[in-house]
């Protein structure tokens, strides 16, 4: 009779654990809500590329300021201490390296990969996933805004190489990231690769990889993705919440680093 | 303390844990409501592009039916990353939901509308379009093309070369044709360039991609403009690459 109450007492605790990872953790990390009587906008793309041209060679300074604009536009202050932090350095340090040529450059298929690990853990919708096009497609129109961003290309490039094949760490973040807003507030960007074919003249070939489920839901699709991420957090243990963040920059072909800038 | 004792304790801790999760799903309350605002712009592809938070007000007009709530008035404020509640707002009624954005040109959801308790109210502003560049022509035949084309804009600089033109699939993001500027206005507000090579281009959207040459040959992205190609219809083109494989345990998928 005791050992049944001591194994019902623990999965209680157990319960209490995960569910504080998921609201502390998991949801607030991918989403949250922060209020200020402040009027002025927060996180453009204009305040994102103005920061980005700041940066010249491996200036930290500047590095870590564009770093911080990115994450403004998700509320982290509810993540768990050092997490943002640990996120934000290893992102910081990659740049570095990469600037002073001594680190690696990422793919924009990292991009795909990295948004479809986060979408498929989360068990969101077939048209919160992304693909190679989409990333190309999401930079080319947010061009005129994040130039800065998007920044240099080599001159010799070979038709039939891709508009921004390989990015920069922080660069490639900020892609994702960016893209990731789209597809949870934005319709256009709510839409799988055929229904985007079929929106924009229908000659193209696509096989839905995924196809769509049968039926049109009255919900929008900015609810069905938020009540999807918040089935999907809650269903995760809370070590895989945990190291979510970290997979994800694994994903993206962020290199890990001991915090020290290679020589 | 008997094991009785530790039985009601342990079921009175189920029941409230599971009291914690039924609410950490959201209040039951009959009044209040979310809302945010957001700011969006035009891409080359005809969709909008989400381009961040901005600040919201809402008031209260009139009742629908029985409302109930004493809050009639919420902002402004900005609401990052996700909705702001508005406590005890009155519901069902319909409210004012307005962006406060000085450089709103158009109103994308109606300023007004039915809200409930528990909903989520989101004001949409689009603040400008894409008009950095464009193209003239703008369109091409492909079975005719124009000798030259030249592309308006600002910024537009010879300094450590002539500027370079690319021509981007709207559709893959693929580069079908490139050439290299042949003459600039001085004061860098347009270019002109011959039509490249177009003969393996099908009809379809494209991005005329400008940028500068900078000191180190690389090149500087200055700004795009849209064009269409017409009179070659492709054979059907292309699915996305498949999707890249998932990195193993612990290891990065970094570019070698």
């Amino acid at each position: 009779m005791n050992r049944r109450y001591a194994v019902l007492a623990l999965l209680l605790i157990g319960s209490a654990l995960v569910t504080g990872a998921v609201f502390v953790a998991g949801g607030r990390l991918v989403r949250g809500q922060s209020q200020s009587n402040a009027t002025e906008n927060s996180h453009s793309l204009a305040r994102i590329n103005d920061k980005a041209g700041r940066i010249t060679g491996s200036d930290e300074a500047a590095i870590r300021s564009l770093t911080d604009e990115v994450f403004n536009g998700f509320d982290s202050s509810q993540a768990p201490a050092g997490t943002v932090d640990a996120i934000k350095e290893r992102l910081v340090r990659a740049e570095i390296n990469y600037r002073a040529g001594v680190g690696k450059g990422v793919s924009e298929f990292g991009i795909v990969r990295m948004h479809n690990l986060l979408a498929g853990k989360l068990g969101v919708p077939d048209y919160a996933m992304t693909n190679v096009f989409e990333v190309r497609r999401f930079e080319m129109n947010a061009l005129p805004y994040i130039p800065n961003l998007i920044g240099r290309s080599n001159a010799a490039k070979a038709i039939g190489s891709s508009f921004n094949a390989t990015l920069s760490p922080i660069q490639a973040f900020s892609i994702a990231t960016l893209l990731m807003q789209q597809k949870l507030y934005n319709e256009d960007y709510q839409v799988t690769q055929a229904e985007w074919v079929a929106k924009h003249g229908g000659n193209h070939a696509t096989k839905e990889k995924n196809p769509s489920n049968g039926g049109k839901s009255e919900k929008p699709r900015s609810r069905e993705i938020d009540e999807a991420i918040e089935r999907g957090a809650g269903s995760l243990r809370s070590a895989e919440l945990l190291n979510l963040p970290g997979a994800a920059l694994d994903a993206l072909g962020i290199e890990r680093n001991e915090g020290r800038t290679k020589p | 303390m008997n094991s009785r004792k530790i039985r009601n304790l342990l079921v009175l801790a189920a029941f409230s844990c599971m009291a914690v999760l039924i609410n950490c799903g959201g209040s039951s309350s009959n009044t209040g409501f979310k809302v945010r605002a957001q700011n969006f712009a035009f891409g080359f592809d005809g969709s909008l592009l989400f381009v961040g938070d901005t600040s919201v007000q809402a008031f209260w007009l009139f009742d629908n039916g029985a409302a109930q709530g004493q809050t009639k008035f919420f902002g402004p404020a900005l609401c990052v990353g996700g909705p702001c509640n508005v406590s005890d707002g009155r519901v069902p009624a319909t409210w004012r939901i307005i962006p406060q954005n000085g450089a709103c040109i158009q109103f994308l959801a109606p300023l007004d509308r039915n809200v409930t308790a528990g909903s989520t109210q989101v004001a949409k502003c689009l603040v400008s379009a894409f008009a950095s560049f464009a193209a003239s022509p703008d369109s091409i035949d492909l079975l005719n093309p124009p000798a030259t084309v030249t592309v308006t804009g600002s910024g537009i600089s010879g300094g450590y070369g002539m500027p370079v033109i690319q021509y981007y699939d709207q559709y893959s993001g693929v580069l079908v044709a490139s050439t290299t500027a042949s003459n600039i206005a001085a004061d860098g507000s347009w270019l002109q360039a011959s039509t490249p090579d177009l003969s393996s281009v099908y009809t379809g959207a494209y991005n005329i991609v400008i940028s500068n040459v900078a000191a180190d040959g690389t090149l500087e992205l200055l700004g795009a403009a849209p064009i269409s190609a017409w009179n070659r219809d492709p054979a059907v083109c292309c699915d996305p690459p498949p999707d890249p494989p998932p990195c193993g345990e612990n290891r990065e998928c970094t570019i070698n």
